[in-house]
């Protein structure tokens, strides 16, 4: 510690304890926080992609020149809509890739019929739904699937609501646990500490001078726990992404924590230092207002 | 009421404990000099409490620079405090501190400038007659000295008001005479004393109002007026004017 202290904290115990318990706290926080920031970039890119899609599949039938017929015929009631941006088919290696996840090499072979894809954009100012392409589509051709995946958006998005509102839980947490150990030590480290206190109190000593020992203490503990949660959490987030990543990118967006995320995660230290040392003043101030 | 200290049918009891202090009445005028006697256990460290603002009394009224206590806010008993010096009956240094910074602390507590402090520590260390100690820790200190300690950390800030508590306790006749000498010359420059002691030899014959506690009752004996005869000369000691360890 750099400005000297009044108050003995080498013989006291739970300068030892403390910084334990802060990095494990700053530990669950990193991942919780860059947990939240993957989750809703995530979430605003799944938004902005797929709000103006519409994917439109035609099953295959008996014959290939079905198949073409029924695609051409589609693309041109598609174009002729208002509000439809564009329509283009999607190539038969392009489907065959989206169905890679699902068959494997399977996907490629030549005798697999592979149905028709049709992506549209449209634009949803010109009161456009699946709604609408369904009513022109359908009736000439029946088994035609017209999709936004409204659905499956909205159950992601659910999903990933409900992992935010437990990362917000887990800081909320980590939060208070924070501060009621802080509370505890610091009300421990003053009973080990009465007769100092004591003296202090009785040469004069304003109660914001001792308690802004024990706050400069805590800060410190907390710098050091939050340094060491640091070291352990950065290196785990790295690996994290790495294994993310060599999962492929079929399935899942692309996940990275961005320079706004990693900045929240470092923030985490000051951001403990400064909750520990206010918890510490005003439990030192509360329990000094005891004293006559 | 130019008292410094008024005490009115006072009396304090521990917990639920009997009664340890019982209707204690007097009054210290500004700059008199007074003794606490009492056999071990009959108050008198409490009554030191009372008078230092680190015990509340449990009845009755205390006064003290004029302010009634028991109504005074709590934020301005510091003010009070700063006033007050006071030689604990175990010094209670502060053992991680050196001699330096235990003397020190009545001065930085209030915020006074380091250039300031060092200056008048120093004076103080070299008049008491630890100059080649300033940097030792308590613990490292022979009882005299520690004593010697705790004497300079009471009185850096200039208090108007000293207390010690059985400040000779442990000494030998000879430092506690050089003791008595210290307090005298605060004594003549206008602070108000008030020591504990049951050491007879300084008490009697001192000139000096003597409060007597016994059985929780306090009894004042002696002169009321000031009247100060050097302790000094009682114990034998040599005549020497001026402070020397
Ligand atoms: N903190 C305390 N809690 C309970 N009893 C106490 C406390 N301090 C002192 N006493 C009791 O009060 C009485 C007076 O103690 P004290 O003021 O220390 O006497 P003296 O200084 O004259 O020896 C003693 O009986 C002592 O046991
Ligand atoms: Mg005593």
């Amino acid at each position: 510690m750099l400005q000297r202290s009044d108050i003995s904290f080498d013989t006291d115990d739970t300068g030892r304890f403390l910084p334990w318990l802060i990095a494990f706290m700053v530990f669950l926080a990193a991942l919780s926080i860059s947990g939240l920031f993957v989750l809703s970039d995530i979430t605003r890119n799944l938004g902005s992609e797929f709000s103006n899609k519409i994917t439109v599949q035609i099953p295959v039938s008996r014959s290939l020149k079905t198949d073409g017929l029924r695609k051409t015929e589609t693309l041109r009631l598609l174009r002729a809509l208002t509000g439809v941006k564009r329509a283009d088919p999607l190539s038969t290696e392009g489907v065959q890739e989206l169905l890679k996840p699902w068959l494997g090499d399977a996907a490629t072979l030549e005798q697999l019929p592979i149905p028709s894809v049709i992506n549209v954009e449209i634009d949803r100012t010109k009161n456009i739904s699946v709604k609408t392409l369904r009513a022109v589509l359908l009736p000439k051709i029946p088994d035609i699937l017209v999709d936004d995946h409204r659905e499956w958006l909205n159950y992601l998005a659910n999903t990933i609501r409900s992992i935010e509102i437990i990362a917000f839980s887990i800081v909320l947490l980590v939060t208070l646990t924070t501060v009621g150990t802080v509370i505890f030590t610091t009300r421990t480290s003053m009973g080990l500490q009465r007769e100092t206190i004591n003296v202090l109190h009785v040469i004069g000593a304003h109660d914001h001078y001792i308690a802004n020992q024990f706050a400069i203490r805590a800060a410190w503990l907390g710098v050091k726990g939050g340094m060491l949660g640091i070291i352990v959490s950065v290196p785990l987030l790295f690996g994290f992404r790495f294994v993310i990543a060599s999962l492929g990118t079929h399935l899942m967006p692309e996940i990275s924590l961005h320079a706004a995320g990693w900045v929240s995660v470092v923030l985490i230290v000051p951001t403990i230092a400064i909750i520990a040392m206010l918890t510490a003043y005003t439990t030192v101030l509360k329990s000094l207002a005891s004293l006559p | 009421m130019n008292d410094i200290i008024r005490f009115e049918n006072v009396g304090l009891r521990y917990g639920i404990g009997p009664e340890v202090l019982q209707d204690i009445s007097f009054d210290l005028k500004p700059g008199s000099f007074h003794f606490l006697t009492g056999p071990s256990g009959a108050g008198k460290s409490s009554l030191l409490k009372i008078m230092y603002l680190a015990l509340r009394p449990s009845r009755g009224l205390v006064y003290i620079f004029g302010h009634d206590i028991s109504t005074l806010p709590r934020k301005n008993t510091l003010s009070l405090r700063r006033r007050i010096g006071v030689v604990f009956q175990e010094f209670r240094l502060l053992s991680h501190l050196s001699a330096f910074d235990n003397v020190a602390l009545p001065l930085r507590v209030t915020g006074i400038r380091e250039a300031n402090v060092r200056k008048h520590v120093e004076e103080l260390l070299v008049w008491v007659g630890l100059k080649d100690h300033m940097d030792a820790r308590p613990p490292t200190l022979s009882g005299g000295q520690q004593q010697r300690v705790a004497i300079a950390r009471a009185v850096i800030a200039r208090p108007k008001l000293l207390f010690a508590d059985e400040p000779t306790g442990n000494v030998d006749d000879q430092i506690a005479a050089r003791i008595m000498h210290l307090f005298e010359e605060l004594n003549k420059t206008g602070t108000t004393v008030v020591i504990a002691t049951h050491n007879k030899a300084m008490t009697n014959g001192s000139g000096c109002p003597v409060m007597k506690l016994e059985g929780g009752l306090l009894k004042i004996t002696g002169p009321m007026k000031k009247k100060l005869v050097s302790v000094r000369h009682k114990l034998g000691d040599d005549k020497k004017a001026t402070i020397e360890f």
